[in-house]
């Protein structure tokens, strides 16, 4: 079999267990599908195929001898360059850290190894995941468009299967926007579910590490290797670390989906992101799931919030760095770190203010309503070629028009919720769009079963960029 | 401040206050990127936040 790359990791993972399959083999198609697809979307800054076979060879003498880690045994995963990586370049996708070559692991590759995992390589950030820059990465549905970011390398590896799962890490909306726009499911946990020990940071109260997969269940048994309480972070929760899997199956009857149409459908979404999107929901609904239509106050204010503490948070970790590094940061990099210093400490404060108070309107709606979870498109449209994307946090000169991807995405770090988007469509032009459902703290759990829910009565989570697409300009 | 009220000499004087130099070729973006920072801030004032503290917790054990 050529094509085991196109397995899930739950398929893989029965195959490892019951040694029908080697992790060697997965490996192998793997690598040659990365070989095939990487020089038209450079989903990988650091591929690792030297150790990633060591450690092939290890898990599958492992299992040989009736060691079965669990379901991450043997399969190939990729790393967002944002997380420390033993003995591994891990550089943030910048100059300043070119030549960095730490000597531990982040917890959340520590917990990888664990479980048996096997690392395929670093995948391309934007520059220390600001979003700012233009990676090299390209979108595998057109490679004239925006491969979502800020872990953009760990999107596309997905979706054209240079990788099983990838982990990415998200302070406003860096998992959701490149699974989005790739097609695949990316999964932000609640703030505090997953350690970020060892990640470059931005945002001490923003930033979530996550995984991103093919599919919901996938994305369960990731989220069940990485999740837990870690000494190293603070910030992590002293919660129960469930297996994601165990009630994934149960269905959506009788849950409860708040829409607030005002803010999730608003102005900028597109026809065709709209349509896709209702007619996602009326499935939900037609397996039982109830549409509640809400209104919530203060969400559009999440971005302005948000961004006033995510640009001093980020500019003080670099504070030495700007003075020292100045011209190794790329430009837009450089001006988002110097609106940071500019920031005034009573304007942090009044953001922080002003995020509790988003967070009581959001948990009074699920209360009043009796919500189980929120809905609306990942992002107001699909991708859109690079030349008329805009990254730029900045927005227009003085209108506080942020970029429309933070709107839907940016409000799940602001008040620390979990967010999962999957796939629900693809335009006339055969570009993916996502949807998006946020939860209640610490119930990743409903949330993926709605996803899994969703994906039994659709085919859009199956659907891989054709590798002639690619090979045209490669 | 009002936003439009942002220009070269206002970066200039709060870099200096932070200790930064700004490259010229930053200067434009940057007075941009300060107004709608500004713009943020102002549209915040919508937002009735009396009855909230803001979300930073200070724990006083020995870790």
């Amino acid at each position: 079999m050529t094509d085991l790359w196109r397995l899930t990791i739950r398929e893989a993972a029965d195959g490892l267990a019951s040694q029908k399959l080697s992790s060697v083999e997965l490996l192998e198609s793997t690598l040659q599908r990365m070989h095939k697809t990487e020089p038209a979307v450079h989903a990988y800054v650091t591929p690792m195929e030297k150790s990633a076979r060591r450690e092939a060879e290890a898990a599958d003498d492992e299992i040989g001898r009736g060691h079965w880690r669990g379901p991450l045994h043997g399969i190939p995963i990729g790393i967002k360059d944002l997380l420390l990586t033993d003995g591994v370049p891990t550089q943030a996708g910048s100059r300043v850290m070119e030549g960095f070559v730490p000597d531990h692991d982040s917890t959340v590759v520590a917990r990888l190894k664990e479980a048996g995992a096997v690392l395929v390589g670093k995948t391309v950030t934007h520059e220390f995941a600001y979003g700012q820059d233009v990676p090299p990465t390209r979108n595998p549905w057109d490679l004239r468009c925006y491969p979502g970011g800020s872990s953009a390398g760990s999107g596309v590896a997905v979706a054209v299967g240079s990788a099983f799962g990838a982990i990415g890490t998200d302070t406003g909306g860096s998992i959701r926007v490149p699974a989005s726009v790739n097609g695949v499911v990316g999964l932000k946990p609640t703030f505090g579910r997953v350690s970020k020990y060892g990640v470059f940071p931005m945002s001490p109260s923003l930033d979530t590490v996550g995984p991103l997969t093919r599919t919901a269940e996938d994305c369960a048994l990731m989220l069940s290797a990485i999740a837990g309480l870690d000494p190293r972070d603070p910030c992590t929760l002293d919660a129960p670390v469930e297996d994601y899997t165990a009630s994934i199956k149960d269905g959506v009857r009788g849950l409860r989906v708040g829409l607030d149409r005002r803010f999730f459908f608003y102005d900028r979404v597109s026809n065709e992101v709209r349509s896709a999107a209702e007619t996602a929901m009326e499935r939900l609904a037609s397996l039982g799931a109830e549409i509640v239509e809400v209104h919530i106050p203060h969400l559009e204010f999440a971005p302005h919030a948000g961004m006033a503490v995510l640009t001093a948070d980020t500019s003080e970790w670099h504070r030495h760095l700007l003075r020292t590094r100045r011209d190794d940061y790329t430009p837009g990099v450089r001006v988002m770190l110097e609106l940071g210093e500019l920031v005034q400490a009573s304007q942090y404060v009044h953001g922080e203010r002003a995020r509790a108070a988003i967070r009581a309107g959001v948990r009074d709606a699920f209360e009043k309503h009796r919500l189980d979870c929120l809905v609306g498109p990942t992002l107001p449209t699909t991708t859109m070629p690079l030349a008329e994307h805009s990254t730029n946090l900045a927005g227009e000169d003085g209108d506080a028009d942020l970029s429309p991807f933070l709107h839907h995405c940016f409000l799940g770090n602001v008040i620390g919720i979990p967010a999962l988007s999957f796939p629900c469509g693809f335009s006339d032009a055969s570009l993916p769009i996502g949807l998006q459902v946020y939860g209640r703290p610490l119930t990743e759990s409903v949330l993926l079963r709605i996803a899994y829910a969703y994906e039994q009565v659709s085919d859009w989570h199956t659907r891989r960029p054709e590798p002639q697409v690619l090979s045209r300009v490669s | 401040m009002k936003p439009e009220q942002v220009d070269a000499k206002v970066i200039t004087t709060l870099a200096q206050v932070a200790g930064i130099e700004i490259p010229k070729e930053d200067m434009e973006p940057l007075i941009a990127a300060f107004k709608n920072h500004l713009a943020g801030m102002e549209a915040l004032e919508g937002l009735d936040l009396e009855e909230h503290d803001p979300i930073t917790v200070f724990d006083p054990r020995w870790r």
